[in-house]
């Protein structure tokens, strides 16, 4: 799958890249989430799902995803937290194919098996 | 595509989790200016919001590079931060001391966590350098604080962290000589009056090095102004001594010198001497003392040898076929670029009288042949070091040791003639502070002084080798970066100016304020000499103000701006 990878923090971003490469995706990181949001709507490349932090300044995390929701872009999303994950399901609840995964030891494991459910 | 292989990840995340605990004790560098802007007693929700978010940051990625004990410490912070910010606990002294305390557990583990991964022990990757120092910020300089005023303590840990120093600081000289045995920091900062004695700051200092067989560097604060004081500060190996109250621009700029990372640049040291052979003898010795020498045999080639070497001193044979000693040192002081250049003559001359003679044209010493090598390093280095020191006070900017006015300009022409000979870009920038009159008439001279330290030092160490930095005047700095075209520029004065906006800087009363820059870029050869540049740049500048400040602007190609501007 081609996935963008949308996280201000460079360093964050290359982690997960390594993560999502080592299970056979192609990845590319953006650091800011307007700009994501403008690259998937010119749909010039193919993004086949996106993860994006929640935090972020500017357009955050939820942001995104309700921005992209509105212009009818279905795109498998998942969100990365490092919040605790009760609360903000409530906050996503109406938006479908979106997943959360907690920023912790387990994401090396998780993320790849978050993005399998999608594909599969 | 291969099959993923799973030592692959793991290497590539154990380089990775390096460079995220490289970039840690900047990240907390923040938070430390962060605090410093909080007051007790009053409701600040966007200095607490962005302390909280950077905590929050933090956990989710030490958490995510297996740095469990530094993602729960970070957690605990978070917690704090979030409650001062939902009000639901008064930000108050004691709230401020707990977030303090955390930030100093954070910055504990910080260093542990460092310390376990340089330990052999743990399986190091086997990672590229140049991956970290590209990503990763210079390593940060420790620096122990002591003094029992814990007002002083506070004040002074928060301005020397606001300088990107990593500070540790200490209530008793007794917990500052463990820490300091179990681990020298780069610098530290001492009382000279505890309540253990009237000089048990120096006493310390002097126990310390008995026990670790090293000195540390260090600077003295105190109240006490008398000639005893001082004498027990310089018997103790104090390096500097700063009264009290302690200017912060001063402090800095001791500790910068005394942990500077960059070795200072050896001597250059051009001989002329007819014979081979001794020239290459004397510059054998020279050399072995670390500096570097350059021999010319045939005094009438020494102009073209100037021109290409910038010499610190000439070391001349008295005697040569053609032209002799003095003579030559004639010509040179004829020349102005010359005139202060210092000459040494080599010679088996041992008349006396001969020997004045041979000085009254204007060279600086002379040395009988054979000299002795000791002599000989001795006499060129402390005339090439006089000379230095008097070159680098015409051509640096008292504030900010930067290059002034004049001698950047002179910069910009010699680059720009090795950039046309290269066919390379060279990008010209000016940079002018915002809202500078503002700072000065709000916070006060000292505060305004404090900016423009503040971007002359970030300027000067995080720009490249080859980049030469320069304050032009008043608020204003310019910046040569050779090789670079104008994205690649636009790019690095960006990145300084996000670095830049994230510093907090504290005034007199306490305020704590932020200061932003604008800048202009011209770029060779879309403008082709010197001049265009200046002017193109300055207006690129304007351009940068106009929109709104606190960007960069590029300066379009002459005949494009008509299109583009409007």
């Amino acid at each position: 799958m081609h996935i963008l990878i949308v996280d201000d923090d460079p360093l964050f971003g290359a982690l997960v890249t390594a993560i999502l490469e080592d299970a056979g995706h192609g990845c590319r990181v953006m650091t800011d989430a307007r700009e994501a949001l403008a690259v998937i709507r010119s749909g010039e490349h193919v993004v086949d799902s996106v993860v994006s932090d929640l935090h972020m300044p500017g357009l955050d995390g939820l942001g995104l995803l309700r921005a992209l929701r509105e212009a009818d872009i279905g795109l498998p999303f998942i969100l990365l937290t490092a919040e605790d994950a009760a609360t903000l399901n409530e906050r996503i609840a109406d938006c479908a194919d979106v997943a959360l995964v907690a920023k912790d030891q387990l994401l090396e494991q998780a993320l790849p098996r978050a993005l399998a459910t999608f594909q599969g | 595509m291969s099959e993923p292989d799973p030592a692959r990840i793991q290497d590539r995340k154990l380089r990775l989790r390096q460079v995220f605990l490289d970039q840690i004790p900047e990240r907390l560098a923040n938070i430390r200016a962060q605090l410093a802007a909080l007051r007790p007693g009053i409701e600040q929700p966007e200095p607490l919001s962005l302390l909280h978010r950077t905590f929050h940051t933090l956990k989710g990625s030490s958490l995510s590079f297996d740095l469990e004990a530094i993602g729960k410490a970070a957690d605990t912070a978070e917690r704090l931060a979030r409650e001062a910010l939902d009000g639901q606990t008064p930000v108050d002294q004691d709230m401020l001391a707990r977030l303090d305390e955390q930030t100093q557990r954070l910055e504990q583990l910080t260093r542990e966590a460092a310390e376990e991964i340089a330990s052999p022990s743990s399986p190091l990757p086997s990672a590229p350098r140049a991956e970290h120092t590209a990503l990763g910020p210079r390593t940060q300089r420790l620096i122990y604080l002591c003094d029992d005023d814990p007002a002083i303590v506070q004040e002074l840990s928060t301005q020397l962290a606001s300088f990107g120093y990593q500070v540790t600081a200490f209530a008793s000289i007794e917990r500052l000589q463990a820490a300091a045995t179990a681990r020298a920091p780069d610098a530290m900062v001492l009382d000279i009056v505890f309540p253990e004695g009237h000089t048990a700051g120096p006493k310390m200092l002097r126990r310390l090095k008995s026990i670790t067989g090293h000195p540390i560097p260090t600077v003295f604060i105190s109240n006490r102004n008398d000639f005893a004081a001082r004498l027990s500060a310089v018997r103790a190996g104090g390096s500097a001594y700063c009264l009290k109250p302690v200017r912060t621009v001063e402090l800095i700029e001791v500790l910068d010198q005394l942990t500077a990372i960059a070795p200072p640049e050896p001597f250059h040291i051009l001989i002329v001497d007819d014979e081979a052979q001794v020239a290459e003898l004397h510059a054998a010795i020279l050399e072995e003392a670390g500096m570097i020498v350059r021999q010319v045999h045939d005094p009438s080639d020494i102009l073209h040898q100037l021109a290409h070497f910038q010499a610190d001193l000439v070391l001349m044979d008295l005697y040569m076929p053609g032209c002799s000693g003095p003579e030559l040192a004639q010509l040179l002081r004829q020349i102005p670029g010359y005139l202060g250049l210092p000459i040494i003559y080599l010679s088996s001359e041992t008349d006396i009288d001969r020997q004045f003679a041979a000085l009254s044209v204007g060279a600086d010493g002379f040395l009988s042949k054979p000299v002795e090598p000791a002599r000989l390093v001795a006499q060129v280095r402390l005339r090439a070091e006089r000379m230095r020191t008097l070159r680098s006070l015409m051509v640096r900017d008292s504030l900010t040791g930067l290059f002034n006015h004049k001698t950047i300009l002179e910069f910009l022409a010699t680059s720009l003639s090795a950039a046309r000979r290269a066919h390379e870009p060279l990008s010209f920038a000016m940079l002018d502070l915002d809202h500078f009159k503002m700072v000065n008439d709000r916070h006060g001279h000292a505060a305004g002084d404090q900016v423009l330290m503040a971007l002359g030092r970030l300027l000067r160490q995080h720009l490249r080798d080859g980049d030469l930095v320069g304050r032009y005047g008043g608020e204003e700095f310019a910046v040569v970066l050779s090789g670079a075209n104008a994205e690649t520029a636009k790019q690095r004065l960006d990145a300084l100016r996000e670095h830049f906006g994230r510093a907090v800087f504290r005034a007199d009363e306490g305020v704590g304020f932020q200061a932003s820059f604008s800048a202009g870029i011209a770029t060779f050869p879309t403008f082709a000499d010197a001049a265009s540049l200046q002017e193109a740049a300055d207006q690129a500048l304007y351009q940068a103000k106009k929109q709104g400040r606190n960007r960069i602007q590029i300066a379009q190609a002459p005949d494009a701006s008509d299109a583009s501007s409007g």
